[in-house]
């Protein structure tokens, strides 16, 4: 059964004046284990699709499915903590907490005993490739390729299994931008990863298992690596 | 909550500003509260130590009052008299008056020549006080000092007050007026009583007490008919009332001034609170996208207030008990001043708890 599934999924943004359609029904699935690119123009619904399987709100028609079970139906805030990570462009680390802090945070929602938490955040930490100097500093310390590392941190420490990054190395130069995406990328194929990463870079939609290609609200086309070639 | 702690004191500036601002309304607070118990303190003692004295007059200056033991009784009897004194009269032979005083105070006349009154051995003006059969005479009368003064009422020749001389005033001849004998006050109501005359006083001086509720002793009196007319209460409460009007009148507005006080605080507080979290909603919505329930970041929110908070009333209680002493150390105010811009805090964090975390995902740096 496929980890998340899209059907018939819409989503307008509503205010008193305005209502934007910004979700046109949209069907899909992913599974675990592959590495999605979601790629699309500016304003095609990207990031609304992402913030749909977030479980930061819920669509407006149609269903996002976890586990065959809709969003709607769980409870969103231990859905967030427990099954899904987000990845953001800009970092969204806490600015006055220490990296290892930053880390520690979404174990310390689970209520996980402070030394077992600072020993997973440190492995996390590590396995991202940074090194123990790095876990006293504060994020405004760090490059953005080692803050954007320690967000991936984060999302791991949760031990959720489907990771969501939008534009995870749109603030990064080409280097930092490789390192994260052979993150990303390992996560998915070695250790059995959901990851779904929206992205304008071609680049990266190259290395994707699956290219999800949105416009206007729509999914016009999707291709995996093994149709290609 | 560890987090809340950590915002408190990795992040000094906004901390301080907030610290800053309750220890001024906290030391504010007191300082003002003091200022009313002072306030009420000084009108209590005004009130204590303002004399007020009230007299009965006559229809004018030159004519006495005239009123009866009934009123006499009922004006004493009132609640408001702390010390009082009385006078009457009544003419006798043909042109001589008899006074009836229960102090020398009650007349001026014999007051002034007190010095030269001459006394019959074991006597003086304490006469007065009791009821003995006795009277001061005028020198003019002739008579000696422990004969017998015989005198008749003019209205009623068989009347007559026999009284002991037992002093001696004035000069050789009595004028055009007449001689006056002084007696106790008590002699001559015995006298009026024993022939089945109507008695009546010519005079009473009071000092009152219980003076915070004089307008209670007025309309009181205004019941008794006092307030006009033949027989009027006149009232020295001039000073007392132009002291104590204005210090209740400053208590009450300091009074009136305190709830609204109190309001404003809560109204910083949530100004303060919203200024000081507003940059960082970001987290806010970073926590709750990382699965904290709306309620935990709440109460992060509201424990980092509360820490600046509870600090700074503990600076503004020391920066009060600096300036005004230990009297401005008040607990209950102090738990008032945090509550209420707890409370105004509360109202804050509520709305950035409420944060949307659907736009954070389209936030850029
Ligand atoms: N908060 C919002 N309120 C109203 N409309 C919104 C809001 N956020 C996005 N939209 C609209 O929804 C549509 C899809 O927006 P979305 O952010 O999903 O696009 P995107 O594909 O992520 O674009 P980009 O590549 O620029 O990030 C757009 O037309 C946008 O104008
Ligand atoms: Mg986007």
């Amino acid at each position: 059964m496929a980890e998340l599934q899209l059907q018939q999924t819409a989503y307008a943004y509503c205010n008193k004046y305005q209502t934007v359609q910004a979700l046109k029904g949209v069907d899909y699935q992913f599974e675990s284990g592959r590495f999605y690119a979601l790629v699309g123009r500016s304003g095609s619904g990207k990031t609304t699709l992402l913030s749909l399987l977030a479980g930061l709100d819920f669509p407006t028609e149609g269903k996002v499915l976890f586990n065959g079970k809709p969003t709607a139906e769980l409870d969103c805030d231990e859905y967030r903590r427990d099954d899904v990570a987000v990845i953001y462009q800009s970092y969204n680390l806490f600015p006055l907490l220490t990296v290892l802090e930053n880390v520690t945070y979404p174990l310390e929602l689970k209520k996980t005993p402070l030394p077992e938490a600072k020993a997973i955040a440190k492995e996390k930490l590590l396995s991202v490739g940074l090194d123990e100097g790095h876990l006293k500093r504060f994020p405004a310390m760090l490059s953005g390729g080692e803050q954007q590392r320690v967000a991936i941190a984060r999302a791991l420490a949760g031990g959720a299994k489907i990771i969501l990054a939008d534009e995870p190395t749109g603030n990064l130069d080409e280097e930092n931008g490789a390192v994260v995406v052979s993150i990303l990328q390992r996560l998915a194929h070695e250790d059995g990863y959901c990851v779904i990463v929206v992205t304008h870079d071609m680049g990266i939609a190259d290395k994707a298992d699956e290219v999800i290609r949105l416009s206007d609200g729509r999914i016009v086309s999707s291709e995996s690596a093994a149709d290609a070639g | 909550m560890y987090m809340a702690w950590i915002s408190f004191t990795r992040n000094p500036r906004s901390s301080l500003a907030a610290i800053a601002l309750v220890a001024a309304l906290a030391a504010f607070i007191s300082i003002f509260a003091n200022s009313i118990t002072m306030s009420e303190a000084e009108l209590e003692n005004a009130y204590a130590t303002i004399p007020v004295d009230a007299y009965i007059m006559g229809a004018s200056a030159t004519q006495p009052p005239r009123f009866n033991d009934e009123l006499y009784q009922q004006i004493l009897s009132s609640g408001f008299v702390a010390a009082s004194r009385a006078a009457a009269e009544c003419q006798v032979h043909s042109r001589d008056t008899l006074r009836a005083l229960d102090s020398i105070e009650m007349d001026a006349a014999l007051s002034e020549y007190a010095p030269g009154i001459e006394w019959l051995e074991g006597y003086d003006e304490s006469l007065f006080a009791g009821e003995q059969a006795v009277c001061i005479a005028p020198r003019s009368a002739e008579l000696a000092l422990g004969e017998e003064a015989r005198l008749p009422m003019r209205t009623r020749r068989s009347v007559v007050a026999v009284l002991t001389v037992v002093g001696l005033y004035g000069g050789g001849y009595d004028g055009f007026g007449g001689a006056t004998y002084y007696c106790p006050l008590p002699v001559l109501r015995g006298l009026y009583e024993e022939n089945g005359m109507p008695f009546s006083y010519c005079g009473l001086e009071m000092e009152l007490c219980n003076t915070r509720e004089l307008g209670t002793f007025k309309a009181q009196m205004r019941e008794l008919r006092l307030d006009g007319g033949m027989t009027r209460l006149v009232v020295n409460d001039a000073l007392l009332i132009s002291v104590t009007t204005q210090l209740a009148r400053h208590v009450r507005l300091l009074k009136t001034l305190l709830p609204l006080i109190f309001v404003l605080i809560a109204a910083m507080g949530f100004v303060m609170s919203f200024l000081l979290l507003r940059g960082r909603r970001r987290e806010a919505a970073v926590m709750r996208s990382l699965g904290a329930k709306r309620r935990r970041v709440f109460a992060t929110l509201l424990l980092e207030t509360a820490m600046q908070a509870v600090t700074g009333a503990a600076l503004g209680a020391l920066a009060a008990f600096l300036i005004s002493g230990r009297d401005a150390l008040c607990l209950v105010k102090m738990a008032l001043v945090l509550a209420c811009y707890l409370f105004g805090g509360a109202a804050a964090a509520l709305h950035f708890a409420r944060v949307n975390v659907l736009k954070l995902m389209a936030a850029r740096e």
